[in-house]
């Protein structure tokens, strides 16, 4: 299992972009498309989305199987959750005639609904696309800086740092424990149970656990040994905002404002063809 | 004075156990000092007490003199002494926290809150100096075993430390790597630093020149002199000497009756045929054929990396051949499962933590034998025998304590008792002595060898594979580089220059003492060699 963090856009315009504004843009565009619930007005979310996201330069080869995953689980959520139920209990959902009901749920199904749906399902798919570049154009390195000059904690922002370093090593220690349980008999769960898929984890869960306690306070002594809590500390890597930094981040905190001032009027309603 | 420790004792609280008992230490620029002593002795404690981590991170109760940089330790915090005292830990894949290596020598002068200028200048001058500087834009988990370390230590070193204290470092490495870290911490002192090495594998830190020597039993200080005395006074038993001191005190060597093994001549358990190994696209072995009987004792030695667990790994189909074919007990290995082979080979991974998860040492024996369907009758008596033969029965009331209270050198022996309970036919040991004292080690193999006639095991441990192994397979550069016994290995002196491996003083002794090819039948070389207590007391006679 190669769990490695991945630099897959370090040379596209947004991985030569301070790291600090790749982390704040989907914070402006969280802000801009949460509650939007006009569909149309959601594709046009999504089309600057996507143009953010073809910045990056992602190879698709590369996180196709990350796109796949992300968009079964987003798809999977918005049908429980606004097809199958109404768990979100959407007034315009309730107020437009049904077209069907939902086999065994008995979900009255209307336009509003599929409508409500799909910008539900377009505005995950284009926070994902907004959030993809976080993961894959900043280099692991600079993730605790970045934090680090946004004015987190500097313990909270080495965290960030030390999680990226260990993941290698955590999982090849998962991969010889599993190793060291196979050669016991140990197979994987052939259950679909949950409470029993749990339980029979254990001989990999419980190694895991310890070893990973171990380690920490092993690595946390390390650290101390070499100087690490004092309050005034040097990040040796600089970051300095530029012209196209500015001007990106500039441009999505004013598409926040403007959509939240749009919002805020109320003229936001369910988009019903 | 860097260091001056006098009369210290230490309590820890948690435990209320006294490990230090009145220890003394003083360590000045230009000194190099070995601390050695058994398993338990107090040697990691006192590196604890010399960087701050007792008791200002494991709290104890320090009393006597403990001056670090001229100031009581007491005084300052772990961050003040790190300063003054850098550390450099056995396994430095726990210490590295960098993403790269350049970041990761950073680490500790951002600590300090140092101008970039200067961290960048001191990043240039200890990579520089310490050979790394084609590493610098490595991410560190590409990084190998001995490449680690090096970075661990450069890591310490951009601190400008007075002494660095060192915790067993050869524990994790080949004999190669050891020497290139051990070389450049020569050169630290020599350029007027000091350094104190806790270190098991003695001989090897002879060569370069420690001055002192401090002994510790039991927390008590045994020995605390020049190096000549410490070699003159050190229990043969518990410290692996250099050959010579043992021929110099070969008349206080014990007996040690040690039947002799003939050559072994058993049916084939695991062959290789024209095999070749790897991870993805990564082949790490090529084109290996070898023969491993049913009977025989094999040594797998090799640097690190060269894939000598991968070697044995493939045996229990942890990993499929990318080419070739294995058969175990003359049948094709992709006819039995991981469970079956587990019958065949009890396989026993480094660090017992990562077996170990019941809440009872019984359950934790039970679980193997019950995934193989075996009734509770018969896993209590495959159980009994197991703990019997590790020697572990004789602990009171081991069947109900929770494994992880059992002391390290318990749980490598219970993990043994573990593959032990499958009744296999074969050991395999994935480097089962790393960073024990001679005396436990001893033990170890003592009792894993009583327990089972065949059993192949993975070391760094030149001496071990000499002692202990009918023969010896090298693997180098990703192949099978020498197989054979360990009289005709010794023999073999262009295999010492290469492989990563490292010439012993025991090694020469068996070149000196025992006839080479020339001299006797190819037939006579293959078996076990005399004990080294033996070969001194032949040594005395014969050598010069």
């Amino acid at each position: 299992m190669d769990v490695t963090p991945r630099y897959l856009g370090g040379e596209s315009f947004l991985g030569r972009r301070d790291p600090r504004v790749l982390l704040l843009v989907p914070v402006c565009f969280l802000v801009a498309v949460a509650r939007v619930s006009d569909l149309r007005l959601m594709l046009v979310c999504a089309l600057v989305a996507l143009a953010y996201y073809s910045a990056a330069g992602i190879p698709w080869h590369a996180v196709r199987a990350n796109w796949a995953l992300v968009l079964t689980l987003m798809t999977l959520t918005v049908l429980v959750n606004s097809v199958f139920t109404n768990a979100l209990q959407i007034e315009a959902t309730k107020l437009a005639p049904p077209l069907f009901d939902m086999p065994i749920t008995g979900n009255p199904v209307s336009l509003a609904t599929l409508s409500y749906s799909m910008t539900l399902l377009i505005r995950f798919v284009a926070m994902a696309m907004v959030g993809f570049p976080v993961a894959f154009c900043i280099a692991p390195g600079d993730l605790g800086v970045s934090f680090a000059r946004l004015r987190v904690s500097q313990r909270l922002a080495f965290g960030v740092d030390l999680t990226f370093r260990f993941l290698p090593s955590t999982a090849a220690t998962m991969q010889q424990i599993i190793d060291a349980q196979r050669v016991r008999g140990y197979t994987h769960p052939r259950t679909n149970n949950p409470i029993k898929r749990l339980i029979s984890l254990k001989p990999v869960v419980i190694p895991l656990t310890v070893n990973s306690l171990i380690d920490a306070e092993d690595t946390s002594n390390a650290m101390d040994l070499r100087g690490f809590g004092a309050k005034h500390r040097t990040w040796m890597r600089e970051l300095a905002f530029d012209r196209a930094d500015y001007l990106l981040l500039g441009s999505f905190a004013a598409f926040a404002l403007a959509l939240l001032a749009y919002k805020i009027l109320g003229t936001d309603v369910v988009w019903v063809p | 004075m860097i260091v001056d420790v006098r009369d210290a004792t230490v309590r820890y609280r948690s435990t209320g156990q006294q490990v230090l008992h009145g220890v003394d230490l003083a360590v000045e620029r230009g000194d190099f000092v070995l601390v050695a002593g058994p398993s338990g002795c107090g040697k990691s404690t006192l590196l604890r007490l010399l960087n701050g981590l007792v008791p200002h991170a494991y709290r104890a109760e320090v009393t006597g003199r403990v001056e670090i940089g001229g100031r009581p330790a007491l005084e300052q915090s772990i961050r003040q002494l790190s300063t003054v005292v850098g550390t450099l830990l056995q396994d430095p894949a726990k210490q590295i926290v960098g993403t790269t290596v350049a970041t990761e020598l950073a680490f500790g002068p951002e600590n300090l809150g140092l101008p970039r200028a200067e961290i960048r200048a001191r990043i240039d001058e200890v990579a520089g100096r310490v050979g790394i500087a084609h590493l610098l834009a490595r991410p560190t988990h590409e990084l190998s075993g001995g490449e680690l370390q090096m970075v661990a230590f450069a890591g310490v070193l951009v601190m400008r430390p007075d002494v660095v204290v060192v915790d067993e470092p050869l524990a994790n490495l080949d004999p190669d790597a050891g020497r290139r870290l051990l070389g450049a911490l020569r050169r630290f002192v020599d350029d007027g630093g000091a350094a104190v090495v806790v270190e098991h594998r003695v001989e090897e830190l002879l060569e370069f020149s420690p001055a002192k020597a401090l002994y510790m039993e039991e927390g008590r200080t045994r020995y605390s002199g020049d190096i000549s005395g410490f070699l003159g006074q050190a229990p043969v038993a518990h410290v692996k000497l250099p050959f010579e001191t043992l021929v110099a005190r070969a008349a206080e060597l014990p007996s040690l009756p040690e039947p002799s093994r003939p050559a072994r001549t058993g049916p084939s358990r695991l062959a290789y045929k024209n095999v070749s190994l790897g991870y993805g696209s990564r082949t790490v072995l090529h084109d290996t054929d070898l023969d491993l009987k049913a009977d025989e004792r094999v040594a797998v030695l090799g640097r690190n990396g060269a894939g000598k667990s991968t070697l044995l790994r493939a045996a229990v189909r942890l990993l499929e051949p990318t080419s070739g074919e294995i058969l175990v007990d003359g049948e094709p290995i992709g006819e039995r499962d991981t469970l079956s082979l587990a019958t065949t080979f009890g396989y026993v991974f480094q660090n017992p933590g990562q077996a170990l998860f019941s809440a009872t040492v019984e359950e934790e024996l039970a679980f193997g034998p019950r995934n193989l369907g075996q009734s509770p009758e018969q896993i209590a008596e495959v159980s009994r025998e197991a703990l019997a033969t590790m020697l572990l029965d004789r602990e009171p009331g081991i069947m109900s304590r929770p494994p992880h209270t059992l002391s390290h050198g318990q749980q490598r022996r219970l993990t043994v008792a573990l593959a032990l309970a499958m009744r296999p036919r074969t050991l395999v040991l994935d480097e089962p002595t790393a960073g024990q004292d001679l005396r436990t080690t001893t033990t170890f193999m003592d009792r894993v060898l009583a327990g089972i006639q065949s059993v192949y095991f993975i070391t760094h441990d030149v001496d071990l594979a000499i002692t202990r192994a009918d023969r010896i397979v090298i693997v180098d550069g990703g192949r099978v580089v020498a197989d054979a016994s360990p009289a005709e290995l010794a023999h073999d002196e262009r295999l010492w220059t290469g492989s990563g491996l490292r010439e012993t003083s025991l090694v020469r002794a068996i070149r000196d003492l025992l006839p080479g090819k020339g001299a006797m039948a190819k037939g006579a070389m293959k078996g076990a060699i005399p004990h080294p207590f033996e070969l001194a007391r032949s040594g005395r006679t014969h050598l010069p």
